[in-house]
């Protein structure tokens, strides 16, 4: 019955592979076009001024999507606006054009005036902004004209920053912040400019990560958690000094502002890292066993100053539901401490927890915390 | 490479199920016809333009196979079949989906395969019911028959390819020379390749579930 089993399994195994999971990335493209609607924001522009248009193609009334990257442009009077590959239209000369898209035979068309009207003011938005170190700011620039129209001038000024180490800009208006300081953003367009401030300030702390050294203990076993940041400049730190530490039920465990939890029920309850608006958490179960007593290793120890001695904490455990008896090492989750630092100092430091270095001769006294149960013995330095 | 992973798999499982068969009667001949519900796997096409899949409507399976019943005369090997076997399947196109939309289609999906299977039997289990398990390899004609997306032209083009089977299943005893078959067939080959309506290279994934019942007499 097992060969029958193990067989079938066998055979469930291979078949999960059968399946397709991939999705589509081909566009219907069988469908012959049918329709071009050519677009624009603007039927008048001023001289000198670009303009976008676009077009949407109706695929046999099936679907429609947008082809004005496959559409060939032109424009029927290229001395009043010429017009790229892109749709991009430049008022050359005040006068009326015919724009066309034309694709598989299939055309549309949109008449663009170029108007004789002058610049008279820009507008950038926004105005003075203050961004984080790391991230970008889209500006844009409104032209008004000597016929009161208004026209969007955003890819037809020329941008740039008077601090190019602070922030600098590109020609579609997009600031990227460098350094913390304040530069001067200049949008400017036949004779005319404008300028607005931009301040860039410290990196913002854009995500929190917590690390756990355990998920489910024992009650009364410190757990550490650790909070990386990481910030608009691609930078991170660890946070969890700085972070705000709370648990979704203090009655099953509470966690210190060190970001150590301690469990006193049994239970699950969500550790939490709060800080600038973000936090980030993470589950924590605590059991039914708690620590009863630590024993430290070697129990009388003993070390020459200048050297090293790894004292281990071993913890006993009482299991509420078995009665058991158990042991485990929980030096890594200990909190080490000694009465006398002049005589030996105690690690705390992840990796190296419990290593004592003797200092001076003498004796002193050394704890090994978890929760409310501490273990101690005397280490003296020869 | 999958497929051909699976088939690989399949017989040596195949081999370590024989190997384990019970013995019974003795080496007979035997015709079976088989048919029941085919359900094809959604297929992924690629071609230059990247991959559209098309889903299809529950089919049909029908075959017929000769073979040869080894019964208890080749106790080294085990309990088991040898048989040639002649499949169909059919299925006609339910939609195809692009990253434009999905489209309702039609056309149809049909497979004709010529295959060699070994079947492992377990007759040790129970006297009127004993489950087999058995691996094929063969070559396979794919078709997909004038199908069009929207009622504009796909594919209509054939591709021959290896293909590979896995079977498994319950034999009913109906007499001393007649059994019933109620099982499940995976039936796949290797990726075929097709020419579209526009003359492009497109290629395709190919895989089947049937669930079928069988009858087959013994000489």
């Amino acid at each position: 019955m097992r060969r029958l089993l193990a067989f079938c399994l066998l055979f469930i195994l291979i078949l999960s592979g059968c399946g397709s999971d991939s999705t589509a990335t081909k566009e219907f493209d069988l469908a012959p076009l049918s329709q071009i609607i050519v677009t624009s924001e603007n039927p008048f522009i001023a001289n000198k001024t670009s303009n976008q248009f676009a077009a949407e193609g109706n695929f046999s009334n099936l679907f429609t999507q947008d082809i004005s990257a496959e559409v060939v442009w032109t424009s029927s009077d290229p001395g009043v606006a010429t017009i790229d590959a892109n749709g991009l239209a430049t008022a050359v000369a005040p006068g009326t054009t015919q724009i066309t898209a034309t694709q598989d035979g299939v055309f549309d068309f949109f008449f663009l005036t170029v108007t004789d009207a002058t610049l008279s003011r820009i507008d950038i938005a926004p105005v003075a902004p203050a961004v984080a170190r790391g991230l970008t700011q889209q500006f844009t620039a409104q032209g008004t004209f000597s016929d009161a129209s208004e026209q969007s001038l955003t890819g037809s000024v020329t941008w740039s920053s008077v601090n190019t180490n602070i922030a600098a800009i590109d020609q579609t208006g997009l600031a990227t912040a460098l350094l913390e300081g304040t530069t001067n953003i200049t949008a400017a367009f036949d004779g005319v400019t404008r300028t607005t401030q931009l301040t860039v300030v410290a990196a913002a702390l854009t995500a929190i990560e917590i690390t756990q050294t355990l998920s489910e203990v024992p009650q009364q076993v410190n757990v550490k958690h650790i909070a990386t940041g990481t910030f608009s400049d691609g930078t991170s730190s660890d946070i969890t000094a700085q972070a705000n530490w709370s648990s979704s039920d203090e009655s099953i465990a509470t966690v210190a502002a060190s970001g150590i939890a301690v469990g006193s029920a049994a239970g699950s309850v969500t550790i939490t890292a709060a800080m600038n608006a973000l936090s980030s958490s993470v589950t924590l179960n605590v059991t039914e066993a708690f620590l009863v007593q630590i024993n430290i290793t070697p129990a009388t120890p003993t070390v020459a100053a200048d050297n090293t001695l790894q004292l281990t904490a071993i913890g006993v455990f009482n299991n509420n539901a078995t009665a058991d008896i158990t042991t485990a090492d929980i030096t890594a989750h200990a909190l080490w401490t000694t009465s006398d630092g002049s005589i030996a100092t105690l690690s705390n430091i992840t990796g190296s927890e419990g290593l004592a270095t003797g200092s001076n001769a003498g004796t002193t006294t050394v704890n090994a915390t978890s929760g409310t149960i501490t273990g101690s013995t005397v280490l003296t330095v020869n | 490479m999958k497929q051909l992973a699976s088939t690989i798999i399949g017989s040596l499982g195949l081999l370590f199920c024989i190997a384990t068969t019970a013995a019974a009667d003795h080496p007979r001949p035997y015709l079976s016809l088989i048919g029941g519900l085919n359900l094809a796997d959604e297929m992924t096409l690629s071609d230059r333009g990247g991959d559209f899949i098309t889903t299809f409507e529950p089919g049909f399976f029908a075959g017929g196979a000769l073979g040869y019943d080894l019964g208890d005369g080749f106790p080294q090997i085990g309990k088991g079949r040898i048989e040639l076997e002649v499949g169909y399947r059919y299925n006609e196109l339910h939609d195809t989906q692009f990253s434009t939309g999905t489209l309702d289609s039609a056309g149809d999906l049909s497979t004709l395969s010529v295959m060699v299977n070994t079947v492992g039997e377990y007759r040790e289990y129970a006297p009127t019911y004993f489950p087999y398990f058995g691996v094929g390899i063969g070559a396979a004609v794919i078709s997909m028959n004038e199908t069009s997306v929207a009622g504009h032209p796909l594919i209509d083009d054939s591709s021959v390819q290896l293909a590979y089977q896995l079977l498994a299943g319950v034999c009913l005893p109906l007499g001393k020379n007649l059994a019933m078959d109620l099982g499940y067939r995976y039936f796949g080959t290797l990726d075929p390749e097709f020419t579209d309506s526009r003359n492009n290279k497109v290629e395709a994934d190919l895989g089947n579930h049937a669930i079928e019942i069988g009858l087959r007499l013994r000489f």
